[in-house]
Order: C-alpha cells, then structure tokens, then sequence
C-alpha cells in the first residue's frame, strides 16, 4: 500500500528520440514515395529555368505557347517579326511565347530546439525531415532543380539547387545531418539565407513556427516578394494539439535550458489551448495572406496521405 | 455528547486520505520535455483563484465526507434538550377489551368507562405527542394504523376511533399486551413513553404463573431507551361478589354425524361465581331456534355440572346448536356456548378384504362391516355414518384413493410397493389409515415397508407373534386382557368407561409385540394390554393418521370382535380417523377457516365476523371443487360464511376461553405477588420510571449532511471537469479540417475561411485575370 505514495525516480519524457534513419536514403520512404511518385509538384507561380520542364517561364520566344506581341526594337531578330500583324496594321510585331521551365525548389527545415519534441510519435524534427526528402526526390524526379535549407541559429546549411538526379543523395545528407537545437528567430534564419535564393522558385518551409510570429511574417514576405512560391508545412506533435495530460506534470524547454513549468496540464489546458487555436488562426492567415499555402498536419498523421493530399490539392488548382 | 460505536472514531484519520493523495499525487509528477513553452508559460500565468478556490473547495468537501461517514458510523448522541423544544413523548393505551369488561355499573359497562378515560386523558397529552391504542384480546392487536400525532384535529379522531371499539368474548393477555406496548420501536424524535393499561382487574387474565414472561417485561422495561412510565388503572373499584353461571363449552361425541344418527351433547355448566347459584333451566337451541329445555341444580362456588342432550337430524347440513343458561348475572355473555355439528349422508371409508371366500365369520372385514351397521355391502336399518366399501387387496392397486375418509385392513397381508406408497399419499393428504396386525402378517415385510426405521407408515417395528395363552399355563396367572385407561387418548374417552363397555375383559390369547421405541422418543398409544404393553399405537404422517394394532379385527387371537365395546371403538376410530378430511366448524381462536365446496358455480362467499363485519371471500380451485379459506377467526364467537348468491350459509363456530367467566379479581397477595414478578413496586397503585437517561440520535443528521457533501463533491467535480477537459479539441491538420468542413476532394485555395484569406483568394484570381487579360493584343 505504502509503495503506492512512494515517490518513484521522477520519469522523463524524453523528446529527443534517436535519428533512426542511418543512411540518408531512409529519409525517403519509399511506401510514401509510391503513393505520390505519381502526382506532380507543379508551381502556381511563374517560375525562371533553363530547361523545358512543367512550369511556366517567365522566358519569352522559342516555341510553345504563344504569350503576347510587343512592338519590334532594333537589335531583335527578323524572324520573330509577326507578318500577319504587320499586313493588317502596318506596324512590325514580335511574336512572344511562353516557354516550359524546370522549377527551382527550396525545401526548408526548421531545427529549432522545439522540433525535436515528439512524445508518442516520431519527433517533428524527423516528420519534417522525411516530408522534405519525400517532396526534394519528387522534384528531382520530374526534372526541377532543388536545394535545401537547414535553419539552424548556429549552424544553419544551404544546399543549392540543382537538377540531376545525384543532387538528391547532397540534399538527403544535409537533411541527415540536421539536428535540433536551441531556439533562435525563425524569420531571421529565413532571411539571412533569402539572398542564396538567385532565382525565382519554391520554398517550403517545414516548421512548428513557434517563435515571433511577426519576425516570420516579414521572413516570408520578402521570400514572396521575391517572387518564390510560399507553402509552409506546419508540422506539429498530436500532445500539443490536444494537450490531454492528465496528471500533474514537470514540463521543461526544449529550447531554452533551465525554463521548468510545474504545474497540473488539466488545469491549464483551457487556456492553452486557447492560446494555442490563436496562434494557429494567425499564422494561417499570416501565410495565406501573402499568398502562400499553409498546410498543417501532425506527426501522428501519414505522411503519404498528407503529402498525397497536398499534391493533389495543387494538381487541382493550377 | 455521547457514541454509541466509538470505536468508529479510531477511523477519523481517515479524513486526512484527500489530501495525502492530493500531495502524492503533485510528488509523483512526470517530467516532460515540452516544445510549445510560450503558450503553457501564458497559460499558467493565467490560471485564476477562483479555479484554485474550486479545488481547495473541492480537497475540503471530500475530507468532510469521510469524516461525516466516520461520525456518522460511530453513531453520536446529543442531550436530549440540544436541539431546544422538542421533549415529546408517546402514550401507549392499552385498552382491556376482554368479555369480563362487558360487565355493567349503573348500565355502563367497564369497557365504556375504559374508553371514555382514554378519551378525557387526551386532553391532558400536549400536542405534539403521540398515541397509540392497543387492545388486548384475545391477544394483542394495535388498534390503529401506527403512533398518531397529537393535535386539536387527531384528539377527536383518536376519540372516534375509540368509541368505535367492541369487547370480544376472548380472554385477555395483558403480560403479553404489556410486553407489545414495551417492546415497541421508538421513533427518534420521542423522548418518553408512558404505557396506560386500563383493565377491570380480573385475575384470570394476568398470567401469573408465567414468571418468565414477567421477568421478560421487567427486563424490556429496564433496558428501554426512552424512561418508561406504566400505569395501570384497574377500572372495577369495588368488585361485586355477585353470581356468575357460565356454559364453558359443550363437548359432542362426534361433530359429523350421519342423517337420524344419535348424537350426545354435553354443555359444562360452572358457577363461577362467589356464592351458590340457585336451579335454573337450560335452553338447547339449533341455528337459534329453541329445541330442548333441561334443568340444571344449584351449583356451589366453582362447582361444574355436565348437562347432556341426545338429539338427532333429520336432514343434511351444517347446524349451530347452543346451550344457554336462564340466568341473569354479572356476565350475561359466557352464559350460552355454541357447538357446529355437520350432519351428512354418508362417509365413505375402504375396507381391505383378503379372505372373501370363507365363511362370512372368518372374512377380515366381516366384523368391521356389522360394527358398522352393513353385512354383505348392504347396510342394515340401525347403520351408522360410515359407508363402507370392501375390496380385496388387489383391486386397491388400481383403485383411487381420493373419494374416502379412511382405509382399513383388518388382517394385515403383504401388499405391494404400489399399495403402500399409494397408502402413504392418501394418509399425508388427510386420509385416516387403520392396519391390524394377523395370522397372515408378515413381519419382515412390515417392517420393511410400513416401519421402513421410523420413515414409514407404522410408529413402532414389530418383534413377533406372543403367545399369551402359553405363557398364563400357571393358573394363578391372570389373563393378558386390554387396558383401555392406559392412556388418555380422546379416541378411546368412551372406550375407557368400564361402567358401560366390557373392555378390559376382551382377552388376548395371541398378538404381535411392537419393537419398544427408543427412551427419547414417545408414542402414542391408544390402547394397551394389561401386561403395560401396548395393542394399538397411533402415528401422524402428513395431515393424516395411522392406527396400527397388534391383533386383527376378527375373531381370531382375541374375543375383541364379539365384545360390546367393539361397536363404540370401531365407530369412535372412524370418527377420530376420517377427522382431518372433516371440515373444521369449531375452532380456536386464529385457527382458519376451510371449507371446500363441491362443483360451486359461485366463487364468492361473505364471511360474518362475531363483530357483525363483512369479509369477502374469493375461493381458490382445489380438484373438481374449490375452497373458501380466511385466517379473520381472532375473535370468539359465532361466524357464518354465506355462500354465493343462493344465500347457503354455513356456521363455524370459535370457542371462548372458559377461564374468562372467572371474574375473580386480583388480591391484595395478587398485587404483591404482580409487583415482585415484574419489579415495578408500585406499578399498580401509582406509577414508576425506568429507562435510561435520552439522548437524540444525531447520526441521522450526519447522514442528511454526508448526501449533501457527496452531493456537492459530484456537482463540483463535475463542474470543474467540465473546465478541464470540456474546450472544444484543435483539428489536427488542415487536411482533416477540409474534410470536416467540405468533404473530399478540396483544393488548398478554399481552405482560408477567414475574411483575409478570401481577400487573399480574390487577389490571386484578379491577378490571373490581369495577366490573362494582358495577353490580348
């Protein structure tokens, strides 16, 4: 009986869960894979590439689609004149079209200290990882150029884009090696790698975007401005969703040492939560209202059916 | 205040249970490293006292409760006076209704008085009291529903209710009544009771032999938990010494008689009385109608007189006949006793005949037929009741048992398992068995079957056949005859008059010896040899009985067959054994009334009491007829049951108890002898307390205050579950919340629901729109 009220060595929750994936081809899994190797990551932004791909160029002349007609300047050539226009209004045209371009793709992973927190599931930090290798190797697989962003405070890592298929293994590992760790800005850690972004792309963002909201709204402000395509993964663990803890708890930072909350979750989950669904509405409306896509989703849930669902989404909108 | 259980008490750390486990609970917290900190830190700085104030609240209500329960099982007691105005008490009345409180003073009777007394001590029991009524014959039975409270409307109530009360012609058994009035639960609220029993002092109804019933009242009386007080008013001041001539009863020699068959009453007559009473006639009436007078002599005190009348029906029925006394005493009620007499056809009995081709004197059953008034299945001009119908043992393998009183087998031979298990079904259902012991009997096979160790038919195994002729070869030896006085059985009564019957000078040259019963155990005999061994012994199976004797019914081994008192036994062992199928007409006072009617096409009857009430009957089935039974027979008297629309009434008749004539009262020796039996010194002339100090029971209100807690607890606790656990839960994914909202498929642009994010949609569409439009030449 006594050994019911016995005080036992206190339990810790560790947050931190081991890396499982080795080898960095583990981060892409290949059910996922299979289950959206089939759909397409297709730009709703006019992007910039060298090649012939699935999006749009902003490039003007080849063949293709026809874009516009603009009157003809010294210098350009005789063959683009439109003669037709040129016997019906007696003025010279050139015939401008619209050439398919590869897309240029940054997929970025947030390593804040909070990221690694994943209580009865996978640590968001490892979610995001495999949801970034997932998307970098379908892009890869449909001829884009991409590059990835660890943001880190301390050791943040850029991986330019490129579009041959050996760049994956060069993303793969800089997403292996990524490890959580203190706090730091979020926006900040964006901006600073904003000007390694040369030409116009994707960003994806995977993140649990705790932090000052504002910082990161002006972050991907100028990332939009810039003319990337915004979508921001909101990767969250289930616990901090529902907040169901139902005994007295020792809740200590994942991100700033030595910052320890004692306190009964049940009685502060209303307020939390509370807190919590504001914060959700403001970065919603944050990222959709600059234009991007925000999509949420936690690490309970399959990572296929999230992507798979994502995709689709965009599929039907362009 | 005071504990009824302390040892409860020890438990009242038990309280403290709440808030240890509270503490452990907030020790054995779990460490969790946790990412969303800057909502949990806002959250926890916003926690407010009126959330903390609610557990608090919440930790003091169940600390309360389980200390209200442990209070409450250690059932605490406050001074009687704790709670301010509330000293009330009960009066118990216990009113003597028995015959001797008919008797009149100035025309009224004390049964009146008694009555009015109660009525005038209303007035003087303080509203808020209680009463209760108890009446004492013939035994205790609460007169009203339970303790009436006292108030101006009650007091004329319990007046009314009074007034309407009757005397009975039952005895009254005021120990037993006083024991009632004692024994009685007090409700909580009560702090006193006083016991007021109002009698005319008759010493017959005072049991004063009973020493341990009266030691019994002492002890209940001692041990009350409210002050008793008892006071007995004796209502007879100045008892009169006049003449009281009473009919005890009349005994009959049969209650069922056949049609024209000769019956005896015998009306006991006694002068209870303190003086010699003078010659008086007797008035014999049937169903109320005079019959017959005869004359009784002067009586001296206490002397009784029998007063016999042979009469005879001529028609069947069920008839009341009554013997009074032409007399006007003290007591006019004990003055006429009633007997019910069923006079029938015929009663059809078995006769069990194994030598039918003999001669007729050596036929079994020939001797029992001529006793019964039937030679050669027809009956003679001087039969009697009993019908008899003779077979041999075969034919009562296959014969139905269910139309006859009694079966007799004359000279016992072996009968089959069949027959005797058949034999053992009718005698449980009621059936009379009568079995005599013969030449052709075999012991092995009655032991066997009919004693089967003490389970069967037969009271006692038999030993062997006794040859008393050999053994009386001195000629000083007397011979081995009956013994009809050996005991006091009511089926050899008339047997035993040797003045009339040559009984015990039947000699028995030969019989069965029965296997002496064990020390512990008794049997009953009925008749017995003048060696002290017994010739015929008596056994109860079922509602039955079984005669079983140790010479047969014939002339063979004794001259019992030839004798004169053959006649009278074989009818009086009929009338005894065809007795419990017999409807009982005269009966103690609870005993019930059966009565089954054949093919009755009405299933109600009425049911008149002595009181003049009106019962409804309603019959239950029974084989091819039905049967009207009631239990309502506590009061003596005459009761008539009307049977249906065709008004056939039948009178049952319950007895009165003949001491209730003696009107002798208590002596002074009586009162003292009362007051040392009881323990109360003063019981009769004034009054007495006894009991222990009130206190008021305090644990009911600690109850009331435990549901109120737990109450409480549960509204609270579910209140604050409601905070904790009652916000409307997060949708864990845009995709599940498009789900939810839309349905599948949904496009991340319709997602936004906000007025922004439907700007943000226009935007975006117009800014296709723009480009789109920019391409037309």
């Amino acid at each position: 009986m006594l050994s019911l009220f016995r005080s036992k060595a206190k339990a810790t929750v560790t947050a931190a869960p081991e890396r499982t994936n080795a080898h960095p081809n583990g981060l892409v899994d290949p059910s996922v894979m299979d289950q959206i190797g089939h759909l397409e990551f297709l730009s709703r932004r006019v992007v910039d590439g060298l090649l012939a791909g699935k999006h749009r160029s902003t490039t003007k002349g080849g063949c293709c689609e026809f874009s516009q007609h603009r009157q003809y300047a010294s210098g350009d050539e005789i063959r683009q004149i439109d003669w037709q226009v040129y016997a019906r209004n007696d003025r010279y045209f050139i015939k401008q079209f619209e050439e398919e371009t590869n897309l240029h793709g940054i997929v970025a992973v947030d390593t804040s200290g909070s990221m690694n927190f994943g209580l009865s599931t996978v640590s968001k930090l490892d979610y995001a990882c495999q949801a970034a290798a997932c998307l970098a190797r379908l892009l890869l697989h449909q001829r884009d150029a991409v590059g990835a962003v660890i943001l880190n405070e301390n050791k943040p890592l850029f991986v330019p884009p490129k579009q041959h298929a050996a760049h994956l293994q060069a993303i793969l590992a800089a997403l292996q090696s990524a490890e959580a760790s203190d706090g730091g800005d979020l926006g900040t850690q964006i901006r600073a790698c904003i000007p390694r972004l040369r030409r116009r792309g994707l960003f994806v963002l995977f993140s649990d975007c705790f932090g000052n909201l504002d910082e990161l709204g002006k972050a991907l402000r100028i990332v939009r401005a810039r003319g990337h395509d915004v979508v921001v993964m909101h990767v969250l663990a289930p616990e901090e969703v529902h907040f169901n803890f139902r005994r007295w708890s020792s809740f200590q930072s994942l991100e700033i040492s030595g910052q320890k909350l004692n306190l009964d979750p049940a009685a502060v989950r209303d307020e939390y939560l509370k807190r919590f669904r504001t914060f959700l509405d403001q970065l919603e409306e944050l990222v959709t209202g600059l234009g991007g896509d925000y999509i949420r989703t936690t690490t309970n849930h399959d990572l296929a059916e999230t992507l798979g669902w994502f995709l689709r989404s965009r599929i039907a909108r362009t | 205040m005071s504990f009824l259980s302390i040892a409860f008490l020890t438990a009242l750390p038990l309280a403290a249970v709440p808030i240890l486990l509270h503490l452990f609970d907030r020790r054995r917290n779990v460490v969790i490293e946790w990412g969303a900190m800057q909502f949990l830190m806002e959250a926890a700085t916003r926690r407010t006292n009126a959330r903390r104030l609610k557990q608090w609240l919440l930790l003091l209500l169940r600390v309360l409760a389980i200390a209200a329960l442990v209070m409450a099982l250690a059932r605490p007691m406050l001074p009687g006076n704790w709670f301010g105005n509330s000293d009330r008490g009960e009066t118990i009345f216990v009113v003597d209704n028995s015959m001797s409180m008919m008797r009149t003073v100035e025309n009224v009777s004390l049964l009146e008085t008694a009555i009015e007394r109660t009525v005038a001590s209303l007035d003087d029991i303080p509203p808020g009291d209680s009463v209760r009524i108890l009446l004492a014959s013939p035994y205790p039975i609460w007169a009203m529903g339970g303790s009436m409270r006292i108030d101006s409307n009650s007091r004329q109530l319990i007046a009314d209710q009074l007034r309407e009360l009757r005397p009975t012609n039952g005895r009254s058994d005021l120990l037993s009544a006083l024991l009632t009035a004692a024994q009685t639960e007090v409700e909580p609220t009560q702090q006193r009771r006083r016991i007021v029993l109002l009698t005319d002092g008759q010493g017959s109804d005072w049991s004063l032999t009973d020493e341990s019933g009266w030691k019994r009242l002492r002890k209940t009386l001692n041990s009350a938990v409210v002050p008793t007080e008892l006071d007995i008013v004796e209502l007879e001041e100045n008892p009169r010494g006049g003449s009281n001539l009473a009919v005890n009863k009349i005994q009959s020699s049969r209650t069922v008689v056949g049609v024209n068959q000769s019956f005896t009453l015998v009306a006991q007559v006694q002068n209870h009385g303190r003086s010699p009473s003078i010659a008086t006639s007797v008035t014999w009436s049937i169903g109320g109608e005079k019959a017959n007078t005869s004359q009784v002599t002067g009586l001296e005190e206490g002397e009784v007189r029998d007063v016999a009348w042979s009469y005879s029906l001529s028609r069947t029925g069920v008839y009341a006949l009554s013997c009074a006394v032409d007399v006007d005493d003290e007591l006019t009620p004990d003055n006429r006793a009633t007997v019910v007499v069923q006079v029938v056809d015929e009663v059809p009995v078995l006769l069990v005949e194994d030598a039918a081709d003999l001669a007729e004197i050596q036929q079994d059953a020939f001797f029992v037929q001529a006793a019964l008034g039937w030679i050669d299945g027809e009956p003679l001009d001087e039969r009697g009741v009993f019908a008899p119908q003779v077979v041999d043992s075969q034919r009562l393998e296959r014969m139905n048992l269910q139309g006859f009183r009694a079966v007799v087998i004359p000279n016992l031979t072996d009968l089959s398992d069949d027959v005797i298990s058949k034999l053992h079904e009718f005698v449980s259902n009621g059936g009379g068995l009568w079995i005599a012991l013969g030449p052709r009997s075999n012991v092995e096979a009655f032991n066997e079957h009919f004693f089967a160790d003490g389970e069967g038919l037969a009271p006692l195994a038999v030993d062997r056949i006794v040859d008393e002729v050999a053994s009386q070869l001195d000629a000083n030896t007397q011979k081995t005859t009956i013994d009809p006085s050996i005991t006091k059985h009511p089926a050899t009564l008339e047997l035993a008059d040797s003045e009339r019957l040559d009984t015990s000078d039947i000699s028995v040259s030969r019989r069965f010896r029965f296997v002496p019963p064990p020390q512990s155990e008794d049997v009953s005999v009925l008749l017995g040899l003048s060696n002290g061994e017994p010739l015929a012994v008596e056994n109860h199976v079922g509602r039955g009985r079984v005669i079983v004797q140790s010479i047969p019914l014939r002339l063979q081994w004794s001259e019992l067959a030839k004798s004169q008192a053959f006649v009278v036994m074989v009818q009086d062992w009929f009338a005894y054994l065809t007795q419990p199928q017999a409807t009982r007409h005269n009966l103690s006072p609870g005993d019930p009334i059966s009565l089954y009617v054949a093919n009755a096409e009405n299933r109600e009857a009425t049911l008149r009491t002595p009181h003049g009430d009106e019962v409804e009957l309603t019959a239950d089935t029974a084989g091819d007829g039905v049967i009207f039974r009631s239990s309502r027979t506590i009061l003596p008297g005459d009761y008539l049951l009307e049977l249906g629309l065709a008004g056939d009434q039948i009178p049952f008749h319950v007895n009165r108890d003949p001491l209730e004539s003696n009107l002798t009262p208590l002596t002074s020796s009586d009162h003292k002898l009362l007051a040392d039996l009881s323990g109360l010194r003063n019981s009769i002339t004034g009054s007495t307390s006894t009991g222990m100090n009130h206190a008021d029971p305090l644990w009911p209100l600690i109850l009331m205050v435990l549901i109120c807690l737990i109450a409480a607890e549960l509204l609270l606790s579910g209140l604050i579950s409601r905070e904790r656990f009652g916000s409307d839960p997060i949708s864990e994914s845009t995709e599940h919340w498009a789900e939810q909202q839309f349905g599948m498929p949904v496009t991340l642009g319709m997602q936004p629901v906000s007025l922004e994010q439907k700007r943000h949609k226009v935007t975006i569409d117009q800014e296709q729109q723009t480009e789109k439009v920019g391409t037309v030449p």
